[in-house]
């Protein structure tokens, strides 16, 4: 008998605890007539199969967050920045709700950038998470015109529409494993690039797009682990009552 | 739930096997059972990505059995074809068999002159059609 506890935890990251021990129980019973070689072409062919979409939907989602990023933002900021000082829907005195409206949706917009093309890949068109993000993306990526009342309405909009996704209870639950994707990004880019300018506090200006993008791809890594067990979680698994023995 | 689930080809595979082998129906069985009836020889991994699927889709489930030590001290995962699983397969076969009535598959018409090989009757199309 075989000792693999760091093959099958590797397996439960891919495959969920009860289905990862019942396959490893498998491979190991087929491997007593088979050999060793068999059982670990087997199990890594089985990694492969069960784990691939995860590490290229990442992928795929950082290289067209950089695309968009460079080619299709650059379009909607062609606006000079003394829009600014229009007054918006907020009006010229509200200025400390404005800021905090913009930061919420330009937070938003960049992590909806990157988390739309990794849901779609990774969980499929179909997918009620894929919807929702697609449906916040619309929402949130006008921010990027960088005129006060596009911003102001993108704004109240998506947080509208966040209120609204998680009272439906048909949207609440992709709403719960948005946020909670949305905020673990949120708070290791941050913590990232904290913890970075310290490291380059004397040249942070020569190196600060490099640590950019050493804290987004550490801070999506962790939020896409985050969004897969909470998907795994909350919205593999159908009602008992909807699963009929025949 | 949509009543009317459309299986691909391996699915259907499965769900036979599975059907066929009652309640002993785990992943080793499952794939014993579809390499001595097609002849295919699927890679676990095969199988257990349509398994997930077809469970995600309320098409299966799973009953747990009871530990064993030639399997490393873990249980087996029974398959269980559930209603839904039951009604998809019935309405793919039935689509399979009306498509099929009044065609002579050893017709050699039907193949530019040549007529099939029967193992490719029996392999292809399975017991029900050879």
């Amino acid at each position: 008998m075989r000792k693999t506890p760091i093959a099958e935890w590797l397996l439960t990251l891919f495959a969920g605890r009860e289905r990862a021990a019942a396959i490893m129980g498998d491979l190991e019973e087929l491997a007593a007539t088979r050999g060793s070689l068999w059982f670990w072409t087997a199990y890594a062919r089985t990694l492969v199969t069960l784990g691939w979409r995860t590490p290229v939907a990442f992928l795929i989602a950082m290289v067209s967050m950089r695309f968009i990023f460079r080619a299709v933002v650059p379009l909607l900021e062609a606006h000079h920045i003394t829009h600014f000082l229009e007054g918006g829907l907020f009006g010229v005195y509200n200025l400390h709700v404005r800021l905090i409206n913009w930061n919420l949706t330009l937070v938003m917009a960049r992590f909806l950038i990157f988390a739309l093309p990794f849901v779609a890949v990774r969980f499929g068109l179909r997918n009620r998470l894929t919807q929702l993000t697609c449906a916040l993306l619309l929402i949130a990526v006008p921010v990027y015109s960088l005129r006060p009342w596009v911003m102001d309405l993108s704004g109240i909009l998506i947080v509208t529409a966040i209120v609204a996704a998680l009272i439906v209870p048909h949207w609440r639950r992709p709403m719960i494993v948005l946020a909670a994707t949305c905020v673990t990004a949120t708070a290791a880019v941050a913590t990232c690039f904290y913890i970075l300018v310290g490291v380059f506090h004397q040249n942070i200006l020569i190196w600060i797009k490099f640590c950019m993008w050493i804290c987004e791809a550490i801070g999506f890594a962790l939020a896409v682990i985050v969004c897969v067990y909470l998907h795994g979680w909350l919205l593999e698994r159908p009602p008992i009552s909807d699963r009929t023995i025949a | 739930m949509n009543p009317e689930r459309t299986l691909g080809e391996f699915e259907q595979i499965v769900l036979l096997a599975v059907l066929r082998l009652g309640d002993q129906a785990y992943g080793v069985t499952i794939l014993d059972e579809i390499a001595a009836k097609t002849g295919r020889n699927p890679a676990p991994g095969a199988l257990y990505t349509t398994l997930h699927r077809m469970e995600d889709k309320g098409l299966v489930t799973f009953r747990d059995g009871s530990p064993t030590p030639e399997r490393g001290g873990r249980a087996k995962r029974f398959v269980i074809v559930t209603r839904e699983g039951r009604n998809a397969l019935a309405s793919a076969q039935s689509a399979y068999r009306s498509l099929l009535q009044g065609l002579d598959l050893l017709d050699a018409k039907l193949f530019g002159g040549r007529a099939p090989h029967l193992s490719i009757l029996r392999h292809g199309f399975g017991d029900a059609y050879a």
